[in-house]
């Protein structure tokens, strides 16, 4: 921890900035992959450059659905989240996977601004990006999470 | 040409509960050469260590060790200058790196291999290491998700497909078998230790508090681990044992690591869902193709049937993948199965009959190398107390990673000689 910051920026098991800073698009747009050959969809992005179907390595980003539905939903058990998300008060995080119009399952991923008790397989959810912890040098990384479509 | 195998020495290090007290005055190397030790002095006939062409070990692969492990390991051994590869695959490592070291011998390269899977929890550079995910860390651990949600994510599924009743009370059946098991075996982590809870009781709570239910349902035991054995060409067998052990079908297979993959990884060259024999609106994070695919095909080079394996020894009982890849109860009817009773020493299947991954401890690395390990003692009939009275055919599986409950998987089956 840092003087200059309250919340704990985490030294072991993380990387160092540039991963961040190269997957940004992923965490923060969902953009994956489009295959330019066989036209495929594919997230996570394609990080290692080729097709699995078949085996171009040409590619588009592709920017996913920003809207969902729960595919399934738990709570969180885990006591103490590795990452310090516990300093942010979502310590009985709502873990969820995603499926969207495409077809892409965004697992695991948070449901946020809602009680489990509200949550339901199938719901309406939307793309939010939040705080999610500070980096080892202390900028802030942020991820995707998820919040109920408000009519 | 394909050389037929057999495994001709097993060994382990001591994961008792007296050996566990002196955990943290051993280094790593001390436990790798005491497996090391263990399996080339169960030779009956003898084999010294510089007979020993080449050896293949695994470990779970986050940071447990310093840079240059494959000859310190060899070192450790004794064993320098031999020939050693050293795999990483997370818990189904020892499975791999068993199917290399089948591999060296059965295509006639070497004649003595050593095969060593292995893990250590208290020598780490890095403890957190071994929560990360496993898989796509970008995409999960970097958001906040650990190994051990993936837990939560399969108990929501298994409660879905199995109903939550059934799986709570396979469960509690497999933590009465593991100490059944582990208290009949002198080498396991919980030898010794009286099962502290008794089956009605807990029913009866079942039924009226389910928190308090899972609250007092002990958890597995997490323990370094080495084990092994040392593997010839069949024809050489009777020259090291009269009780060899044939490896008749080895089998190792992959899919993505993403959790979220099995709803959504196009690959139009496999049907997941029939790989699985699962109905589309039940193929999901639970199915774990390449269990199925790796079983399927040690099973077909085996040239065996469900109807031909009498012991199963995986890490864990509570995946009911392992079942009923095999084909021996049908799909989502492995919880209905350990209910019954079938994967008790009387039943159709002894399964994990070491105390399982949890009974044994649980070491990731060498999950799988002690299950083979078990697998040929029961075959070899030395297994005391615990021994399965229908013991020719034994299948050791194992899983490693998280997308799809298991992103790989080997298999091996295994005869009596």
């Amino acid at each position: 921890m840092y003087s200059l910051f309250p919340e704990p920026a985490y030294q072991i098991a993380v990387y160092r900035e540039a991963p961040y800073w190269r997957e940004r698009k992923g965490r923060y747009r969902l953009v994956g992959s489009k295959c330019k050959n066989c036209k495929e969809l594919w997230w996570p992005p394609r990080i290692s450059g080729i097709c699995p179907n078949c085996h171009s390595k040409e590619f588009e980003e592709y920017e996913f659905s920003h809207e969902g539905e729960v595919f399934a939903f738990m709570q969180d058990a885990v006591p103490e989240p590795l990452m310090g998300t516990l300093v942010y008060g979502r310590d009985r995080r709502i873990i969820a996977a995603v499926k969207l119009k495409e077809g892409v399952c965004i697992m695991p991923t948070e449901l946020v601004d809602c009680e489990l008790s509200e949550v339901k397989e199938g719901m309406k959810v939307q793309l939010v990006v939040r705080k999610l912890r500070r980096s080892n040098n202390g900028n802030w990384l942020y991820g995707y999470m998820w919040t109920p479509v408000r009519e | 040409m394909v050389r037929k195998v057999a495994i001709v020495g097993f060994g382990s290090m001591d994961n008792s509960p007296e050996a566990r007290r002196k955990d943290d005055l051993r280094s790593w190397r001390y436990k790798i050469a005491e497996a090391g030790h263990d399996i080339l002095a169960s030779v009956d006939k003898g084999m010294d260590p510089k007979d020993i062409q080449y050896i293949v070990t695994n470990y779970h692969g986050e940071a447990t060790v310093e840079g240059g492990s494959p000859a310190e390991i060899v070192d450790a051994l004794g064993m320098v200058p031999t020939g050693h590869s050293l795999i990483t695959d997370q818990c189904t490592g020892s499975g791999t790196s068993f199917h290399d070291a089948w591999a060296l011998v059965a295509s006639g390269q070497y004649d003595r291999v050593l095969h060593i899977g292995w893990d250590s929890r208290y020598d780490l550079l890095n403890r957190a290491d071994k929560r990360c995910l496993q898989s796509n860390v970008d995409y999960d651990y970097h958001l906040g998700f650990d190994h051990f949600h993936t837990t939560d994510m399969a108990n929501y599924f298994n409660y879905k497909y199995y109903g939550k009743r059934q799986v709570l009370e396979a469960t509690l059946q497999n933590v009465i078998l593991r100490y059944w098991y582990a208290n009949r075996n002198p080498k396991a982590g919980l030898y010794g230790v009286p099962c502290p809870i008794k089956k009605e009781e807990m029913l009866a709570l079942l039924d009226k508090d389910e928190k308090e239910f899972l609250r007092r349902l002990p958890r597995g035991l997490a323990t370094d681990g080495a084990s092994g054995v040392v593997m010839v060409p069949a024809e050489d067998a009777r020259k090291y044992t009269d009780t060899p052990v044939y490896v008749e079908g080895v089998a190792q297979k992959n899919t993505p690591n993403y959790p979220g993959w099995p709803m959504h990884y196009p690959l139009k060259e496999y049907d997941w869902m029939k790989v699985t024999n699962t109905p589309p609106d039940k193929f999901d994070f639970l199915c774990s193709p390449a269990l199925w695919l790796s079983t399927k095909e040690a099973m077909k080079r085996a040239k065996i049937e469900p109807k031909d394996i009498d012991i199963a020894e995986p890490p864990f009982p509570d995946i009911f993948m392992f079942i009923e890849a095999m084909g021996i109860c049908p799909r989502h009817g492995a919880a209905k199965f350990i209910i019954d009773g079938e994967t008790a020493i009387d039943g159709r299947l002894p399964m994990c009959t070491h105390g399982g991954a949890d009974g044994f401890g649980k070491a990731s690395g060498a999950d799988w190398s002690n299950g083979l390990v078990e697998a040929v003692i029961q075959l070899r009939g030395q297994a005391g107390e615990r021994q399965a009275p229908k013991a020719e055919v034994c299948i050791c599986q194992g899983v490693g990673g998280v997308g799809g409950m298991g992103a790989m998987s080997a298999t091996a089956v295994l005869r009596r000689g």
